[in-house]
């Protein structure tokens, strides 16, 4: 009985890992023709990636989909789902934001990269093993929590990638030079406003990701708050987001300063979510968040 | 000449005050404020936090662990210098929305009547077009159009025309504010539970009763039991616990991992559990025949002090005490446990023949029959096995700034809602007999998102226009 089981479950697992291998390597065929459309400036070429994207986003969905009906439960418990759930949602995410958009590629560039980077690292180093849900992890406020979460994690994304390419793009265009990126003088600030509106957005989903942690700590070790490692590099990151807030409210900084704090955001908000499992283990600081698998 | 220097003493104390207030009401210095609190997070976040002083030294070296315990970075977070940055951060949330509100409320609650056209026309979204009508039918069938978008209305009678004054989402102007209050409850929820709160930690075994720390009434363990996945990774800890206050039960709850139990503000949660050391629940005895060393009848068992009559006998065995790995000091003769573990399980057993005690002595579950249990006797006692007592290990908390905290949570989700997603929406429009027949001047902005409102400004231009249809 158990042996069928086991069989059945390994089948599964292959089917999956072999499925992942494939959109792992489609992220990487799109990032490759977005770079090939920043070298060669051609709209088909940005068409192709942004539809390769697309299609993508598509498999990976019915993956995680496979997976959540396989664990009967949400699809990002361990690490290695949760690489997976934010390469999905960071790319899916982009694809929304930049519907509109007419010939806008750029943007895809730093997506595709973090998508393959976080597949490659699931696949190549996390167990893609399907574990239960382990006490602390029953909780009202699991999925909540992490659904909020990674939600702001997949805006912030989007935001800081639009964000360098306004501040790459943008000089070339003050000189003169037109950039031939689909962004001209005319659209560029309507391109950057985006940036903000995603913050504004995904600041309250990393409030509210923030609140549901915490009434999970209260339940769950009682106490609301820790100065646990990945609470407090959370606050680092609504710390940078706050300031990037404020300082779209002063003229004068609404340029460079606040563009170095929304990139500063991103890299915080990664620290959030994967520097402090490398820092505990670097420093062997013991943290509660992080993943066992 | 005297009233003078009290004049210009005075005026220095409110320059200084002013200065002050400046300072505290600059945007840039909650800017520095919080980069230097991001800061100094990051640092503990990577020195280990609330170890003592040897483990810095070990870490570190002498020097640099000197510095680390004389700033205060191994428990930052209850520094005194952590704590001046939070009520930096305070003050300059205050001094800034107390600072920023007045002017806030003059435009909210600002109503303008009777605003002439040349206003009008320099507002962000304006339009003018002329109909053909009565000024007060205009008026009348303007204003129901404005409240069918939902805008509140007030308008005046001018000699030769009307005004009409619209808005909506005046709310959304305080949302800030109501995300700066909400900011501040936190922190003092914060600092309230850091001076008054409480943890602590208990353990209970099964059928035991213990006082609540810091509190007036008793918990009493009933049952500590672990639920299991067919796969046999551990599901949940589960512990049945019963509150006793005044000697009455007052109520049971199975509490496990995020699920607590709450009385009186005390809350106790699942920490972790074992298997007591000192006390089992029952013991698995058997009888032998010493000389042929069978065994007589049906192994029985004998609960915690439940004295039990062997059937068939008239011995009747007492079980008094239990270790869980026994040891045994020769110079003192003094029986003791070696460790919580359960490697050398021995019981005390009383045995009565009748009503007289005969014996009292220890049973080994690793070493049966070594000793002669029952002196004087055919019969010897074994010890087979035992179940052992659980107990459970549990996080007790006492946190009386919660609750501000919560609220503070609220509120700054009823403040983002505010400030995100409600906007001020103010309309002007003037309505003028002319030559050609009536002029509309209309005019309008919001305080942010301006492309949301150009989009909806337009589209209630065309709609009033389509009504007289201007342009057709």
């Amino acid at each position: 009985m158990i042996d069928t089981i086991l069989a059945r479950d390994s089948f599964l697992l292959s089917t999956e890992l072999r499925l992942f291998w494939l959109v792992a390597f489609l992220y990487g065929v799109s990032l490759f023709l977005h770079i090939a459309y920043l070298l060669t400036k051609k709209n088909s070429v940005g068409k192709a990636a942004a539809g390769i994207l697309w299609g993508v986003v598509v498999v990976h969905a019915g993956m995680i989909l496979f997976r959540t009906v396989e664990a009967q439960r949400a699809p990002f418990q361990t690490l290695y789902e949760s690489l997976s759930w934010f390469a999905w949602s960071a790319s899916i995410t982009y694809l929304y934001v930049g519907r509109k958009w007419k010939d806008i590629y750029l943007p895809g560039i730093p997506v595709t990269i973090l998508a393959m980077g976080a597949s490659l690292y699931a696949l190549l180093s996390r167990s893609p093993a399907v574990e239960p849900l382990s006490p602390p992890l029953q909780s009202w406020w699991f999925e909540y929590h992490v659904i909020l979460a990674f939600l702001s994690y997949a805006v912030f994304v989007v935001s800081c990638s639009i964000e360098i390419v306004y501040l790459l793009i943008k000089p070339c265009l003050k000189k003169g030079k037109s950039s031939g990126y689909g962004l001209d003088l005319n659209n560029i600030e309507a391109f950057h406003r985006t940036s903000h509106k995603l913050v504004l957005f995904g600041f309250p989903l990393l409030t509210f990701g923030i609140f549901s942690g915490a009434a999970w700590a209260n339940d769950a070790w009682g106490r609301y708050w820790s100065w646990d490692p990945k609470e407090t590099w959370s606050l680092i990151t609504w710390t940078v987001f706050a300031m990037y807030l404020h300082s779209m409210t002063i003229p004068k900084w609404q340029g460079n300063t606040a563009s170095v704090f929304n990139i500063l955001g991103f890299i915080c908000m990664m620290m959030t979510f994967l520097g402090v499992n490398w820092l505990a283990k670097l420093l062997g600081i013991p943290s509660l968040h992080v993943y066992a698998v | 000449m005297k009233k003078n220097e009290i004049e210009s003493n005075q005026t220095i104390i409110d320059k200084a005050g002013n200065k002050i207030w400046n300072f505290f009401s600059s945007l840039k210095l909650i800017i520095t404020v919080f980069l230097t609190l991001a800061v100094v997070s990051i640092i503990g976040t990577v020195i280990e936090q609330g170890k003592p002083p040897d483990f810095y030294t070990k870490e570190y070296g002498e020097k640099i662990a000197h510095y680390v315990l004389s700033i205060g970075f191994h428990d930052m977070y209850h520094s005194w210098w952590f704590l001046i940055l939070l009520a930096l951060l305070a003050a300059n949330i205050i001094v800034c929305t107390i600072d920023r509100f007045p002017q806030k409320w003059e435009t909210a609650i600002e109503k303008k009547y009777g605003a002439e056209p040349r206003f009008i026309k320099n507002l962000a979204n304006s339009a003018h077009f002329t109909v053909s009508g009565d000024v007060h039918d205009i008026k009348i069938k303007v204003a129901e159009r404005l409240k069918k978008k939902r805008y509140k209305i007030i308008n005046a009678d001018a000699a030769d025309g009307a005004s009409i004054y619209a808005w909506k989402g005046v709310i959304g102007r305080f949302g800030s504010d109501v995300t700066h209050v909400s900011l501040i409850l936190i922190l003092v929820g914060a600092i309230i539970g850091n001076f008054w709160g409480f943890r602590g930690y208990v353990s209970i075994n099964e059928n035991d009763a213990v006082n609540a720390p810091q509190a007036d009434f008793k918990v009493r363990l009933d049952r500590f039991w672990i639920d299991y996945y067919n796969t046999g990774e551990v599901k949940q800890y589960n512990s049945l616990l019963t509150v006793i206050d005044n000697n009455k039960e007052i109520l049971t709850k199975q509490i496990y991992v995020n699920e607590p139990l709450i009385y009186k503000g005390t809350w106790f949660y699942q920490s972790n559990y074992g298997v007591a050391y000192d006390r089992i629940r029952e013991a698995q005895l058997i009888l032998k025949n010493k000389k042929e060393n069978k065994q007589i009848g049906e192994p029985f068992k004998v609960k915690w002090y439940e004295p039990f009559k062997i059937p068939g006998t008239n011995l009747t065995v007492n079980l008094v005490g239990f270790i869980s790995d026994f040891g045994f000091d020769e110079k003192t003769k003094q029986i003791y446990a070696r460790s919580l573990e359960h490697n050398n399980p021995a019981i005390a057993v009383v045995i009565y023949d009748g009503d007289k005690p005969i014996s009292d002595s220890w049973l080994f579950l690793n070493y049966p029959d070594v000793f002669a249990t029952i002196p004087n006797s055919d019969y010897n006692l074994t010890f087979m096995g035992y179940s052992g007592l659980y107990y459970t290990g549990l996080s007790v908390n006492n946190d009386p700034g919660t609750n501000i905290v919560w609220i503070g949570s609220i509120l700054m989700t009823v403040g983002f809602i505010f400030a995100f997603m409600i906007f001020h929406k103010r309309i002007w429009v003037n309505i003028k007999r002319g030559e050609n027949g009536v002029d509309i001047y209309m005019g309008g902005m919001i305080n942010k998102n301006k492309i949301l409102f150009e989009r909806e400004f337009s589209e209630l231009v065309e709609s009033l226009k389509a009504k007289w249809e201007v342009g057709k």
